[in-house]
């Protein structure tokens, strides 16, 4: 085991860099480079659920928001053509409430926290094996058990998938599937056709 | 504790990266201008912006991607007890991913995982 002095400057490092690269995503101009603050922090947050014993949680967190949310902010980003959404410049009033609201919510969940009376776990050799644990829980049919939750998820990933695809694309033309939808006035002959000779070919992708 | 192992791996890494850049800086004359400005496209002149708009079957792809990895990483905690819960758990399973492909076969019908 590790001494309590090196699990405090752990802690207190892996925390700082998370704060660091979380004032990056919210501060930098350029957006891609937000979502690489973005990345970082969220991966680093793994790192204190790794101190906290909670290995599947970090998991998860790397699984899902490091390789999937992050990338899907990114192609969003990237989806957007104009260069104006490039670089993030907040009017004075956006920035004034934002502060405001960030400054009231930091006071409020120091003062839930500091008014919480956290108690101390009896056994700490109950968390060992915490996937099996999760997955008992998930599985139970019995009052404790969590399995009506669990299959509401796999409606709420259903209404994900449906929502997402009538969003960012209604009923495309069929020679046409890849645009907003078709739906715009035009749209058809927007963009040339990728397939149809060289130069075309060249041109969009340059 | 394992994962200070992890943690070794995370500063090697960064320092070896920061190694890099931090010597090409000492060490590399500095010249900035002319063709070392244009964004790189295996050697060829790139026509037009390095920023284009991207095809929004990429989205959908990470949308469907993201959906899927929920799925796995819920599917893991029953892989670990799958002996223990034996038939049960497999068919509480079975519901959960059925109604998953019900959402992958929509996206299939309206032609989401085509590509151009």
């Amino acid at each position: 085991m590790i001494s309590d002095a090196t699990y405090t400057v752990m802690f207190y490092g892996l925390s700082a860099t998370v704060i660091l690269l979380a004032l990056l995503a919210v501060n930098a101009r350029q957006l891609l480079r937000a979502a690489l603050g973005l990345m970082g922090m969220l991966a680093l947050s793994a790192g204190l659920y790794v101190m906290l014993r909670a290995e599947f949680l970090a998991g998860v967190q790397i699984l899902v928001y490091v390789g999937g949310i992050v990338v899907l902010i990114v192609f969003a980003i990237m989806l957007t053509r104009s260069s104006e959404l490039l670089e993030d410049h907040p009017a004075k009033l956006t920035r004034i409430l934002g502060a405001t609201f960030s400054i009231m919510f930091m006071l409020i969940a120091c003062y839930a926290l500091g008014t919480t009376k956290f108690t101390e776990s009896e056994s700490t050799q109950a968390v060992r094996d915490e996937v099996r644990d999760i997955g008992l829980a998930l599985l139970d049919r019995g009052a404790n058990g969590y399995l009506l939750p669990f299959e509401a998820i796999s409606l709420l990933l259903l209404v994900a998938v449906i929502g997402g695809t009538v969003v960012a694309r209604k009923t495309p033309p069929k020679h046409q599937p890849f645009t907003t939808g078709g739906d715009l006035r035009g749209e058809t002959v927007a963009h040339p056709p990728l397939v149809q000779d060289d130069e075309h070919v060249v041109e969009s992708k340059s | 504790m394992e994962y200070l192992f992890v943690l070794a791996m995370v500063g090697l890494a960064a320092s070896m990266v920061a190694g890099g850049l931090i010597v090409a800086r000492l060490v590399a004359p500095h010249k900035p201008g002319g063709l070392k400005d244009i964004p790189y496209e295996c050697g060829e002149q790139p026509i037009g912006q390095a920023w284009i708009q991207f095809n929004v079957g990429y989205y959908l792809f990470g949308l469907l991607f993201l959906v899927f990895d929920v799925e796995a990483a819920l599917m893991y905690p029953w892989a670990v007890v799958f002996r223990s819960v034996g038939l049960a758990g497999l068919i509480e399973m079975a519901i959960f991913v059925l109604v998953l492909i019900i959402g992958l076969v929509y996206a299939w019908r309206k032609g989401v995982l085509e590509w151009v």
